[in-house]
């Protein structure tokens, strides 16, 4: 018996040590290793290899509005115009240059020579189907709806009318909706999204569902200064944080599209990988029914938005990797200003909670949260919203449900982020009109005239200057709450070259290179 | 026998029929807007109900269900909502990536499970019964999300053995298969015990001792057939799971596997991938239980009679 105890003892002993040792192989090893550099031990610079989160359910144009698809259709497409990722303005791609004949009439000369992949030459007619193609799309409404007419004026010209004055016309054609697709292939039913044959400087190698996305250089590729300079780019579809990290760390990938926050500071200090940080124009705000409830009250309104601490939600819930946001426009665009802005300030807020005059403990705050980094935003709006006597309620919902919640006036509350291309399609968010979409978002006449009156006026400078009042007029009737702006981390090795982060999100993978 | 395999065919059709009404109807209860989730959050009413109108969804369910039910019977799964592809393309894309890992796995969790299970059945309360309990209770505690990580940890970034992620060589499948078989190991390690425990208590057992028949022999030919059947049960069932698609497993080493895609339907609200995916589930479930019970047959006579 005394035999059989010690036997069990040493062998309970011997697996815990086993246990220990392996937990600390594993848990130790890993980033000691990594830091010495797997990434740049060895690099085919014949190839780059991307970790992206999600796949995307399209490589067409006109069929998605998803940050992943439009990032593959940069590469295969391009438009008459394309946004510069370092400015975000439009300039020129397929357009040689273009001449604006009156409020409604801009007249495109396109570049010669061009090239599709399937080695059809790029003419006017191409521009015509593509758009007309892209209005046949529900979808596209937005980015298509104000073209009355496109004219091919001869192969390389071409003449676009719109409805009514259009100021955002640049913009709408450097949108993946109004990407040139080759005519012939539009007519033959082609599948865009199995075969994305356009003109830019990638083109499909093969798409292997669910894990690799291939793409190979088009040597015919018009535009010298930003022709693709590595061969082949490769996509891995690597939804798990971890194992994208472990992939970059282990050289296997070379570029992290989207870095989970708990290894940013793991990658920050490996000296082989770089790490970009790019505070993007994606802003999170507490959306309030306008409509239905007592935050149709303005007083309200801002006592909430006085009464959070954007740095705790910033620091607690995202670990310190966003930008707390304080106007109802994020910074970051030509037009941002933070006039009117709301900092967290309790004292204020208790000021507005007695302008409103109502009894807080009747105020609930019910909040749809859609994923886990919401609910932790939610929460700690729940704890500090305690302090002002208002009850929050957190509702975790799938994104189907809050999305059709959205489209209601049955909701008090719900996180929601946005990040359109420019500040002009962000202040038109604040009319009426998109009561539409929104039902429950906030009505003022004030503001419906102020965005019609920049909607039709075509120079530069003084819509500038209109928008940049209208941000300062939605800070003051604070239609929703800002909370903060994204940052983009994008982890890389370090020996790759001209790495060009868009503050929207889309990374310029045209321009990169080995060095 | 052939009669019984057919009559058991013919049985998985009530049993897909229930499968396809259940899931069907709870897709289309939850909450949420197929088209307007396809047409993104900037969508008007009126594109939605167009869009709504152009896949049928604005008929009633019954009718819904119907359609689906006829194209089903012609071999059409229907076309995914969200990628607008073949809900049959895209399953085949994947379903051969499932069959390779749950195989695998099987075969590591069979040839890790069974010796352990006879050994610490034959040296019951001894400290290799422990050593062997211990191990696979480990096995069943132990999160698999963790265990992927630390094998990645260990085998990927420090000795270099095999690839952190992808299906691209059969490398790629080494660790995948050791931790989703671990996993699976563990209950069938367990299960082989206890019934192994009880055949060997059995007088036939005796008897063959008395005989003067080998220690080996008795355990490999008497013992061992006949504490099979539980085994064999449990062994299915992990297979049939497996195909089924394993999520976790597929999400840390994006092995694009069958259980991805489900997840991401369920999420995205694309009812005839989900419809598609639950119907191979039920499929690869009904035959995996068909050769069981066929296997049942083979191990143990009397079982094979009742299928005459």
């Amino acid at each position: 018996m005394k035999k059989f105890l010690s036997l069990k003892r040493a062998a309970a002993l011997c697996l815990a040590v086993c246990m220990i040792a392996g937990l600390l192989a594993g848990c130790g090893g890993g980033s000691s290793d990594t830091s010495d550099g797997g990434a740049a031990a060895e690099v085919d610079t014949s190839t780059l290899t991307v970790a992206l989160t999600s796949e995307p359910d399209y490589l067409s144009t006109c069929d998605h509005d998803s940050l992943m698809g439009v990032q593959m259709n940069l590469l295969t497409y391009n438009g008459l115009m394309r946004i510069d990722m370092e400015t975000l303005e439009p300039v020129c791609d397929l357009a040689e240059s273009y001449t604006q004949d009156s409020d409604t009439e801009w007249t495109f000369t396109l570049k010669q020579g061009v090239k599709f992949h399937n080695g059809d030459d790029f003419t006017a007619d191409d521009v015509v189907a593509s758009i007309e193609y892209a209005q046949t799309f529900p979808a596209s409404t937005t980015y298509t709806g104000a073209i009355a007419s496109v004219e091919a004026v001869d192969p390389y010209t071409v003449k676009i009318t719109t409805a009514s004055p259009t100021p955002n016309l640049l913009y709408d054609l450097a949108y993946h909706y109004n990407f040139i697709l080759p005519k012939s292939l539009i007519e033959s039913g082609n599948d865009f999204s199995a075969n994305p044959v356009g003109t830019g400087p990638y083109k499909l190698a093969e798409w292997n569902k669910g894990n690799t996305i291939t793409f190979e250089a088009f040597d015919e590729y018009f535009d010298e200064a930003r022709k693709a300079s590595i061969p082949t780019l490769e996509f891995a579809i690597i939804p798990e944080g971890s194992t994208r990290t472990m992939s970059l760390e282990s050289g296997e990938v070379d570029f992290v599209y989207s870095v989970a926050s708990s290894d940013i500071e793991r990658l920050q200090s490996t000296e082989s990988i770089s790490v970009t940080d790019v505070v993007s124009v994606e802003n999170f705000f507490l959306y309030l029914n306008c409509v239905t409830t007592d935050f149709a009250d303005e007083n309200l309104r801002k006592a909430i938005a006085y009464g959070i601490n954007r740095e705790d939600i910033v620091a607690g819930a995202l670990n310190g990797f966003g930008t707390p946001s304080y106007s109802c426009v994020s910074m970051g665009y030509a037009e941002s200003t933070d006039e009117n802005a709301y900092t967290y300030d309790p004292e204020l807020a208790q000021q507005y909670l007695d302008a409103w005059g109502g009894d807080p403990s009747t105020v609930s705050l019910d909040i749809i949260c859609s994923n886990d980094t919401k609910t932790a935003i939610a929460t700690i709006i729940q704890a500090e919203l305690a302090e002002l006597g208002i009850t929050v309620n957190i509702e975790e919902t799938d994104d189907a449900t809050y999305q059709a919640a959205m489209r209601t006036t049955d909701l008090t509350s719900a996180i929601v982020s946005w990040s359109p291309a420019n500040a002009m399609t962000y202040v038109q968010r604040f009319h009426s009109d998109r009561r539409n979409q929104t039902p429950a978002c906030l009505t003022d006449e004030t503001m419906d005239a102020m965005v019609e009156e920049m909607n039709v006026t075509m120079d530069d400078a003084a819509r500038s200057e209109m928008i940049t009042d209208i941000i300062a007029y939605a800070n003051e009737i604070c239609p929703f709450v800002p909370i903060y702006q994204v940052n983009y981390y994008r982890a890389y090795n370090s020996a790759l070259q001209n790495v060009v982060c868009s503050a929207t999100g889309y990374v310029d993978f045209c321009t990169m290179s080995w060095s | 026998m052939a009669r019984y395999i057919a009559k058991r065919i013919l049985y998985m059709i009530p049993v897909l029929l229930g499968v396809t009404l259940l899931v069907f109807f709870i897709m289309h209860l939850a909450p949420g807007n197929v088209a307007g989730m396809i047409l993104g959050e900037n969508a008007t009413p009126e594109q939605i109900a167009a869009l709504e109108h152009e896949m049928g969804l604005d008929r009633p369910l019954l009718v819904q269900y119907f359609d689906y039910l006829v194209g089903l019977l012609h071999g059409d799964l229907g076309t995914s909502y969200t990628t607008g592809d073949s809900v049959t393309n895209e399953i085949m894309a994947r379903f051969p990536y499932t069959v390779q890992l749950t195989l695998v796995a099987a075969v590591v969790s069979i040839l890790l499970a069974l010796p352990l299970g006879i050994l610490a059945a034959v040296k019951q309360n001894t400290w290799v019964d422990n050593v062997s309990m211990v191990v696979s209770l480990i096995g069943v505690s132990m999160p698999i999300f963790w265990l992927a990580v630390m094998l990645i940890l260990l085998f990927s970034l420090k000795l270099n053995l095999f690839p952190v992620y992808g299906a691209d060589s059969w490398k790629s499948i080494v660790l995948p298969a050791i931790s989703l078989g671990f996993m699976n190991m563990a209950s069938i390690a367990r299960t082989t015990r206890s019934s192994m425990v009880e055949t060997i208590r059995q007088d036939y057992i005796r008897t063959a001792y008395a005989k003067g028949l080998s220690r080996k022999t008795i355990i490999m030919r008497h013992a061992f057939r006949n504490g099979m059947l539980p085994t064999i049960t449990v062994i299915g069932l992990e297979i049939g799971q497996m195909l089924g698609g394993s999520v976790l497993t597929e999400t840390v080493f994006a092995w694009p596997g069958v259980g991805r895609l489900m997840i991401q339907s369920v999420e995205g609200r694309d009812t005839p991938m989900v419809m598609g995916c639950i119907i191979l589930m039920t499929i690869c479930f009904s035959f995996v239980n068909l050769i069981v019970d066929l296997l049942y047959g083979a191990v143990d006579p009397r079982v094979r009679t009742m299928y005459r």
